[in-house]
């Protein structure tokens, strides 16, 4: 959003290289008499060939299981809808530590965008729905009661940016309430640190930081986009009381249209459900594609493993699959330990991000990250293709 | 709750990226109209932005046409539908960087860091109040803010685009920005900018 000094301070600064500006006819003879004949072309213009190698790699996901279960061999196109693609895709495995280039029912694994790819020339259409959105599936649920107050403040993105230190891109791992202290505690993911940030944000009136309302915690297992102030050393949630900006699984950004930078890139509105008589965001919420955002990544992400990367996966790997090949027999608790204690192990000697080390009990399945970011995960239970 | 209820648009003129991939796309069929195009869409942009890197009218108008020039002929390599403000802007500021460079090996005398080459005055007998207001306010930012504001308020980039270029997360860009803005704020009096 622009303020009237924003808005004056660029006319002037226009007006003052305009002055400078050369005489534009007399630069356009001088440009086309500087041109080469060029014969017609041959080659054709390519449409966003390039856009989706980075969140490709991202979601080129390894996982290992267990000797003598079925390896899935996972298309591109079966990672949007896991549950079903998993009983669809299936092919005889072959041995130890096979590996799939997607990941079943993981809600950390799911990056990259197939949808969005195959939609025409990737542009977005001028509405969506939140209900055709894939989120991850909330691996647990927190504790928190029903909080709703009188929330007064205004979100007002210069004041947020004012107050903001840094920008993470999290995965929730849990939430809890602290009756005490009347605050909701959170432990986040930190994806491209790799470390975990415990936070804590008190319920108010939704000034000076507060949470007014339940509706707006975060849930457990899904990613946000969170601004984060800094005081005395702990950081904080900056404006909480609003729907933070949430990446899907498939490969968007959601976000209230209060982030006016965002709204900078192509958007389309997103439909979303009411939420209580004092949600405020429902009919102001806008989808982009997550990758216009931008945060905290580098153009090269796409360029592929170095070699040492691809080493450090084999040795991961190597390890892992050794381990499979001793542990069939042992019982679950056994087996999760044993997994637990080998990959903190890799993770101490760098091979695999320490934080991003994640055991889901419900589907039997530890996720984690290795040091070139890819995901990888071991199940523990024996796959099922009838799993939901 | 209240919310802010302003949405951010694009206030940008200049072609539609349809518009631009026509305009490409004659180009490679050898039809200048479609360069020409082009010129009159953004080539006061392209000249501002690579002023405000030089800071040289003489240079920057040999690099503005280098600048066409040479789009003509890598018209080839060009993606379409992927943000060709930026892909213009990114190739104007790498020109211009690149200008600076090699100036720079040349002029060995020039000790403190300073261009040789400073903008003529004889066309700002009545406005050198205002150039040393923002033209020298912004000079004094520190160089990434620098940049963001010579991307944003002279290529007329989005945030996004100039985080893309400069290759910063947007977080960090708009941060920047703003904090840009409150020096520049501190700086330029309001009266100034009437």
């Amino acid at each position: 959003m622009k303020s009237s000094f924003e808005d004056k301070l660029m006319e002037k600064y226009q007006g003052e290289m305009s002055q400078y500006a050369p005489d534009m006819d007399k630069m356009w003879d001088r440009i086309e008499a500087g041109l080469e004949e060029r014969s017609p072309r041959a080659k054709k213009i390519v449409m966003h060939s390039r856009k989706r190698t980075a969140a490709i790699w991202a979601a080129a996901a390894i996982i290992l299981i267990p000797v003598g279960f079925k390896a899935a061999q996972f298309s591109e196109n079966s990672i949007k809808n896991s549950d079903t693609a998993v009983a669809d895709n299936m092919t005889d495995g072959a041995a130890n530590g096979v590996q799939m280039e997607a990941e079943e029912n993981n809600a950390y694994a799911d990056d990259a965008a197939p949808s969005v790819d195959s939609s025409p020339a990737g542009h977005l259409p001028e509405k969506m729905s939140y209900n055709e959105l894939n989120f991850p599936r909330e691996t647990a649920k927190s504790n928190m009661p029903e909080i709703e107050n009188e929330c007064v403040a205004y979100f007002v993105e210069s004041e947020v940016l004012s107050q903001t230190d840094r920008f993470v891109d999290v995965k929730v791992r849990s939430v809890s309430y602290n009756e005490a202290e009347n605050a909701v505690e959170y432990e986040l993911y930190d994806v491209l640190g790799d470390t975990l940030l415990k936070i804590s944000t008190t319920f108010g009136n939704g000034d000076n930081n507060t949470l007014c309302s339940n509706q707006y915690v975060l849930k457990i297992g899904h990613e946000y986009i969170l601004p984060l102030g800094e005081r005395d050393g702990e950081y904080y949630i900056v404006f909480p009381s609003a729907p933070q900006t949430e990446l899907t699984v498939d490969g968007y950004a959601v976000f209230h249209n209060g982030w006016t930078s965002f709204m900078e890139n192509e958007t389309a509105y997103l439909e979303c459900p009411r939420n209580g008589k004092d949600d405020y965001f429902y009919d102001r919420m806008a989808v982009t594609f997550a990758e216009n955002l931008n945060f905290g990544a580098d153009d090269d992400s796409g360029e592929g493993f170095t070699d040492k990367e691809l080493d450090d996966m084999e040795t991961v790997d190597e390890a892992i699959g050794e381990w499979l090949k001793n542990s069939q027999q042992m019982p679950r608790d056994e087996r999760i330990e044993g997994a637990k204690e080998l990959l903190y192990e890799l993770a101490s000697e760098g091979y695999i991000r320490r934080y991003s080390i994640y055991f889901d009990d419900r589907n039997g399945m530890f996720s984690f990250e290795y040091s070139c970011g890819v995901y990888g995960g071991i199940k523990i239970d024996p796959f099922d293709p009838m799993m939901n | 709750m209240k919310t802010d209820r302003r949405v951010g648009e694009s206030e940008v003129n200049g072609l539609t990226e349809k518009q631009f991939d026509n305009a490409v796309r004659r180009i490679l069929d050898g039809d200048r109209s479609g360069l020409r195009d082009i010129y009159e869409e953004y080539g006061k942009i392209i000249f501002g932005t690579v002023m405000s890197v030089v800071k040289s009218p003489h240079d920057a108008e040999d690099i503005t046409s280098d600048f066409f020039i040479r789009l003509w002929s890598i018209a080839d390599t060009y993606v379409g539908g992927n943000g060709h403000r930026r892909w213009l802007a990114a190739i104007a500021r790498n020109m211009a960087i690149d200008h600076l460079r090699r100036k720079k090996r040349e002029t060995v005398a020039d000790e403190d860091g300073c261009f040789e080459e400073t903008p003529s005055d004889e066309h700002l007998e009545d406005s050198v109040t205002d150039r040393l207001t923002v033209t020298a306010a912004v000079d004094t930012l520190e160089e990434t803010e620098r940049e963001i504001i010579n991307l944003k308020f002279i290529s007329q980039l989005t945030f996004s685009e100039i985080s893309k270029i400069l290759k910063k997360p947007l977080g960090t860009v708009t941060w920047k920005y703003r904090k840009a803005l409150e020096k520049l704020r501190r700086c330029i009096p309001d009266e100034k900018l009437v």
